[in-house]
């Protein structure tokens, strides 16, 4: 018997100005799974990632998920003028977060970027910024994780960390949707899909 | 609307409007900026407006030169520095106030999504929001008060208090719907100065007002209210309560259209359990 399924797009479809991206695509992740999704650039990755996160409606198709959500974008989203520590505070209270300085200081650590936990985001290097728009997207341990592109601006600690992380959380039953370009991630993914077309194969 | 939620949207509001410091810059140089430019270039001479506002028959004494069209409200003999002040003080006020609140709205609107996503409600960023905004622009607000006395033997300073406040409020909500229209900065920032500069910085001076033609469009522009509750402060006891009204109205108005669009545009997809 399969695991519980925790998200499920049916017949996704989406079009921008009536160039289809999204033809029909349908897919599920189920407990404790880590999915890879790749493609060429502007096959429909990151509108995928989008569509089941809730930020683009489908034209058509439907999105189920249970539990909670959280999405690391491609391109950084953060408030310039914030710190570190500050945008845990506000995303933690946005998800009515009590214990948020305790998710906090347990990202700050993992993720190291503890001596940068007061920089100003717009001060902040690349790899920073990334990491912080990744642990925004851990706070609050959501079930279904959809990462687009999360380690582009990593070293190579943080990579690995990275993918520790991955299988830590795929032990406690979450389930993740990576968006990759790296070959060598497939033998960390359980299953990997690649777009094309608008339509999502198995690879 | 949770009030915890706006209360922390407020508090980073705060901190992102405290670390801008062209923002800030803008608080206090712009004000500065247009009063010199009336220290500068406006006579003391006396001159005969038309209080738009105040109804011919309260006429405060008869007008120095005729004036044509003739007015169909009361006119009055000021000097020309004081009234330029006064109509000076809403329109700095009022950039200052709308390009604050574009920013506010306008900037990092990739993050703000993800916070709606993460389950803030657009109103109550938009409230935390407009909290923090009113904290800043209460500040500008007495800031200018401060300096008008220097220009403006105003006959009720806290009417004109209170008009240049309803001339921030009217301009914030101005700010907030461009913010919330516009994704692209620099089209909101013309825009913003577009507005500016024709309804507070030149169709509601009271000396252009005495001779302008088809005045019911200059009398509809937001700017309107709060120039009127100024100037008529400023230079008489009358009441200003229908400019007050007519502020309040503008404002509450636009914070509304403000926040259908915001709330719109932030739409989550909604996904089934």
């Amino acid at each position: 018997m399969s695991a519980p399924v925790l998200l499920e797009g049916r017949g996704l479809a989406r079009s921008f100005r009536r160039r289809p991206v999204l033809r029909g695509v349908s897919l599920s992740l189920h407990v404790g799974e880590i999915a890879g999704v790749v493609g060429e650039n502007g096959a429909g990755k990151t509108t995928l990632l989008e569509v089941l996160a809730g930020r683009l409606g489908p034209d058509a198709g439907e999105v189920r998920v249970a539990g909670r959500l959280g999405y690391s974008p491609q391109q950084v989203e953060l408030f310039d003028t914030l710190t570190a520590r500050e945008h845990f505070r506000l995303f933690g209270g946005a998800l009515g977060l009590a214990g948020w300085r305790t998710e906090a200081e347990r990202w700050l650590d993992r993720l190291g970027f503890r001596q940068h936990a007061d920089t100003l985001a717009r001060e902040a290097s690349g790899g920073t910024r990334q990491k912080l728009n990744l642990a925004l997207a851990l706070l609050g341990d959501p079930d279904v994780l959809l990462l687009d592109e999360p380690y582009a601006a990593f070293d190579w600690e943080t990579y690995l960390v990275f993918w520790d992380l991955a299988a830590e959380l795929r032990g406690r039953g979450k389930a993740l949707l990576v968006v990759s370009h790296l070959v060598h991630d497939r033998s960390k993914l359980d299953v990997l899909w690649s777009l094309s077309g608008g339509v999502l194969r198995c690879v | 609307m949770r009030l915890s939620h706006a209360i922390s949207e407020m508090g980073a509001a705060l901190r992102r409007t405290s670390r801008n410091r062209l923002a800030l810059a803008l608080v206090l140089a712009l004000p500065l900026f247009f009063f010199a430019a009336v220290v500068v270039t406006t006579p003391r001479r006396p001159v005969t407006v038309e209080l738009a506002s105040v109804p011919e028959e309260e006429m405060v004494m008869p007008p120095l030169i005729p004036i044509h069209p003739l007015p169909r409200g009361a006119v009055l003999d000021a000097p020309q520095r004081a009234i330029a002040a006064v109509f000076v003080a809403i329109a700095a006020l009022g950039a200052v106030a709308a390009l604050l609140a574009l920013d506010l709205l306008q900037k990092d609107a990739a993050a703000t999504r993800r916070l709606v996503l993460c389950g803030r409600r657009p109103s109550e960023i938009v409230a935390g929001r407009l909290a923090a905004l009113s904290c800043v622009l209460a500040i500008a607000t007495g800031c200018v008060a401060a300096l008008l006395p220097l220009l403006v033997q105003a006959e009720r300073l806290g009417v004109v208090v209170l008009g240049l406040g309803l001339g921030a409020a009217v301009h914030a909500a101005y700010g907030l719907l461009v913010g919330a229209l516009f994704r692209r900065d620099l089209v909101g920032i013309l825009l913003v100065v577009l507005l500016v500069n024709l309804d507070a910085g030149w169709l509601q001076n009271p000396i252009y007002y005495a001779g302008a033609q088809h005045r019911f469009v200059i009398a509809a522009l937001p700017a309107h209210g709060p120039a009127q509750v100024a100037v008529v402060g400023a230079f008489t006891d009358y009441p200003v309560a229908g400019a007050t009204l007519l502020s309040l109205g503008w404002t509450v108005a636009m914070l509304a259209a403000a926040l259908v669009v915001f709330s719109l545009r932030m739409r989550v997809a909604r996904c089934g359990r």
